[in-house]
């Protein structure tokens, strides 16, 4: 059977260099921005399931470079040197230490779609925007929750030794790194096996429970039969 | 034993067990039932318990399922499971622009909606923007009464949160594909947080002004892993349209969802709508929806209290929803706000292009827009005609918007006349939809303008790459558009 998401990619360990990018509450629309320039970029992409299938857009262009694109280009389209995915070595950085509640509000899935385009693999942040957080499983990202000291400390060391990578894994659930010993996170049970597994069960757990599903609506019919009642003279 | 010494859990939606609350603990440590709206409703649609306090849940209705998906899935030999639970319509990608029914330019968006009568004939409600129905999905849902209290609603579109307000679950982000597919969703079960409203209302206050006084307070992550109530004597007393703009910006406090307990101002609202119960099933589905309230002693993870005596009519003057402060307030310092809020603030202030300190009464504005899932229902745009009324846009706003939540909402404000008082005052009467709230549809404000917007949403570039957007009321808007600059609505009062 198919990956019920196309964008689910097993995750045992990763090893990367990392970028430390310390904004608090910053928005998935940020990451992942509105505007007139991206709007056969949208068109291509207003369906999540074939977005992450895209590669790059119809204009053959690489849709991860409009990952954090107010961020990174200026309006003449020039890169803005200080911002951390332009400089060397963080131009390759697969993992991001980011702030507090990163990715909140919401962009539907295309938040999480960039930043896998634009290489990430793990996101580390003291919290996430919860449907940020939930769109990361979908779409081939691991959103590791440390506490704000922790993160503080890694984004230090990162910027004291950008080049030397960091590893998370996520079978034994630690970040480690040579200049830091082993940091904890925790993982929800059901989604950590199925990313060690390499298996999205989001479907197959839907489907184990087919028949109280069933028997469930069957009786709910009877209980609220307006609610069933939709059939109206067609639209247009 | 009491009353609360029993847990309502339920084998499907609609039937309801009671078991002895200790049972239920013998069996797993999880976050229980504890008398409150959202996890009576949760209850009874949990099918399944799947372990670390992940759920099997029955969806009833699921905004979902377009043209192109639905024809994706079926070429892939998918069966879909509920097609009459589904409704969908093209609110964010098609323009709002008057002659978007005969430009072909404009057409061609909506042409999968247009051409769906086959799937129409599966039992998906599908209405392309010739359809009367049309309208932005969080305002037609309602709208139309699709959604009804003690549902389980989910959508992709992070404001499906506004339907809380009849009294249901409902939240955005959701894969909607896996819904199709089995009419179920899988969720962590969030905590519980009350918001009571309290105090005296002060004149020309919307229930935007409370929402983003509540967000204003609270901050833009505190609903995170909450399901949020808002309640009390305030939220009461709201008409059942200003109770939906307080649930859409749910989402911008990061919680999974708002919610307001149905009451009769509800059912009096939702009473003869298209999709409503029939007349045959009124009284029984009222007498279901009356028992979905939190109990005397319901137990919230977390409760707050708001206390609007006092409160002004509130603007944003920065980049998130947070960023709202009294209308005769000043811009904040960065350099004197607290420490965990200096960067943003100063990211804000860079942004906005605002001097710390300055008044934000006056501010200039380039644009106005009136519209968006927010506040672009019927009650809205009286409100803002009211002000309007007899007076000029100023000659510096170089676009006021007004647009319509829905064509059903545009029909009923053109037979009320309010259309010819926003043209004659020098606004644009636009087609319903989405518009400037979302860009990609075409609706932009220009790049380097102020917009004063009734949405929801000021991130950078939201409305376009180098516009400042500040969020207010519908009413704050309409005064701001006369004036020209950030107003004061309560000098039109």
């Amino acid at each position: 059977m198919p990956q019920a998401h196309p964008g689910f990619v097993q995750f045992t360990r990763h090893t990367g260099i990392a970028a430390p990018f310390l904004h608090d509450d910053f928005e998935g629309e940020l990451i992942a921005p509105l505007g007139p320039e991206l709007l056969d970029l949208h068109e291509v992409h207003m369906d999540r399931h074939t977005a992450v299938l895209e590669t790059h857009a119809h204009d053959g262009s690489w849709p991860g470079q409009h990952a954090f694109q107010g961020f990174r280009y200026a309006l003449d389209g020039s890169e803005i040197p200080e911002f951390v995915l332009n400089q060397e070595p963080h131009r390759d950085a697969s993992i991001l230490v980011t702030g507090r509640n990163f990715g909140q509000g919401s962009l539907q899935a295309f938040a999480a779609i960039r930043l896998r385009q634009c290489g990430m693999r793990v996101i580390i942040a003291p919290s996430f925007g919860p449907v940020f957080y939930d769109d990361c499983f979908d779409y081939g990202l691991l959103p590791v929750t440390l506490t704000q000291a922790e993160v503080d400390r890694i984004a230090e060391q990162v910027g004291a030794n950008p080049r030397l990578p960091i590893t998370v894994d996520l079978v034994g659930q630690v970040v480690t790194r040579a200049d830091f010993g082993p940091i904890r996170f925790q993982m929800d049970a059901r989604r950590r096996m199925n990313l060690l597994q390499g298996s999205d069960q989001s479907l197959e757990e839907r489907l184990q429970h087919q028949d109280s599903a069933a028997a469930a609506r069957e009786q709910d019919r009877r209980v609220r039969p307006w609610l069933y009642d939709t059939r109206r003279e067609p639209g247009r | 034993m009491k009353r609360r010494d029993f847990v309502r859990t339920s084998v499907g939606a609609g039937f309801v067990l009671a078991i002895p609350h200790r049972d239920l603990f013998s069996r797993r440590q999880a976050r229980a039932s504890r008398g409150t709206m959202f996890d009576k409703i949760w209850d009874q649609h949990a099918i399944a318990d799947l372990g670390g306090d992940d759920y099997l849940l029955q969806v009833d209705r699921c905004i979902g399922g377009g043209p192109a998906q639905l024809r994706r899935m079926l070429a892939q030999g998918v069966e879909i499971a509920h097609p009459e639970l589904f409704f969908n319509v093209p609110d964010h990608s098609v323009s709002t622009d008057p002659s978007r029914y005969t430009d072909p330019e404009l057409r061609v968006i909506d042409e999968d909606y247009q051409g769906a009568d086959d799937l129409r004939a599966m039992g998906f409600n599908l209405w392309s923007q010739f359809d009367p129905r049309y309208g932005i999905q969080h305002i037609v849902g309602p709208e139309t009464g699709l959604s009804q209290p003690g549902m389980l609603l989910c959508a992709g579109d992070s404001h499906t949160c506004t339907h809380g307000a009849l009294g249901l679950i409902s939240w955005g982000g959701e894969d909607t594909d896996l819904v199709l597919r089995t009419g179920t969703v899988i969720r962590h079960r969030p905590l519980t947080m009350r918001v009571n409203v309290v105090g005296t209302l002060g004149r020309g206050l919307r229930a935007k002004d409370i929402i983003l006084k509540i967000i204003a307070d609270l901050g833009t992550d505190s609903g995170n892993g909450y399901a949020v109530e808002y309640a009390g004597p305030v939220v009461r007393a709201l008409p059942q349209e200003g109770r939906f703009s307080i649930c859409n910006l749910a989402v911008e406090m990061a919680s999974l969802t708002g919610m307001v307990a149905s009451d009769d101002t509800t059912y009096e609202w939702l009473r003869g709508r298209e999709y409503a119960p029939s007349e045959e099933y009124w009284d029984q589905a009222v007498a279901q929806w009356r028992e979905l309230h939190s109990d005397d002693d319901a137990v919230f993870d977390r409760e707050e209290t708001i206390d609007m005596t006092g409160v002004e009519p509130m603007v944003t003057w920065g980049i998130n929803p947070e960023h709202a402060i009294p209308i005769t307030g000043r811009v904040p310092d960065p350099d004197t706000a607290p420490a965990v809020k200096r960067e943003t603030y100063r990211q804000a202030i860079a942004y906005s292009g605002l001097r710390p300190g300055a008044p934000i009464l006056g501010t200039p504005v380039d644009e106005v827009f009136i519209g968006s899932c927010v506040e672009s229902r019927i009650s809205d745009l009286r409100a803002a005609a009211e002000i309007v009324r007899g007076r000029r846009v100023a000659s510096n706003v170089q676009a006021a918007w007004v647009v319509p939540g829905s064509n059903a909402t545009k029909r009923q404000a053109e037979a009320e006349g309010l259309h010819r008082i926003f043209l004659e005052a020098g606004f644009e009467w636009r087609e319903a939809g989405c518009s400037k709230c979302y860009g990609p549809n075409g609706d932009f404000v220009a790049p380097g303008r102020r917009s004063v917007s009734n949405s929801n949403r000021n991130y950078i570039g939201r409305q376009g790459r180098d516009t400042k957007t500040n969020l207010a009321s519908t009413t704050t808007c309409a005064a701001s558009a006369i004036e020209g600059r950030i107003a004061d609505v309560r000098r039109y009062l």
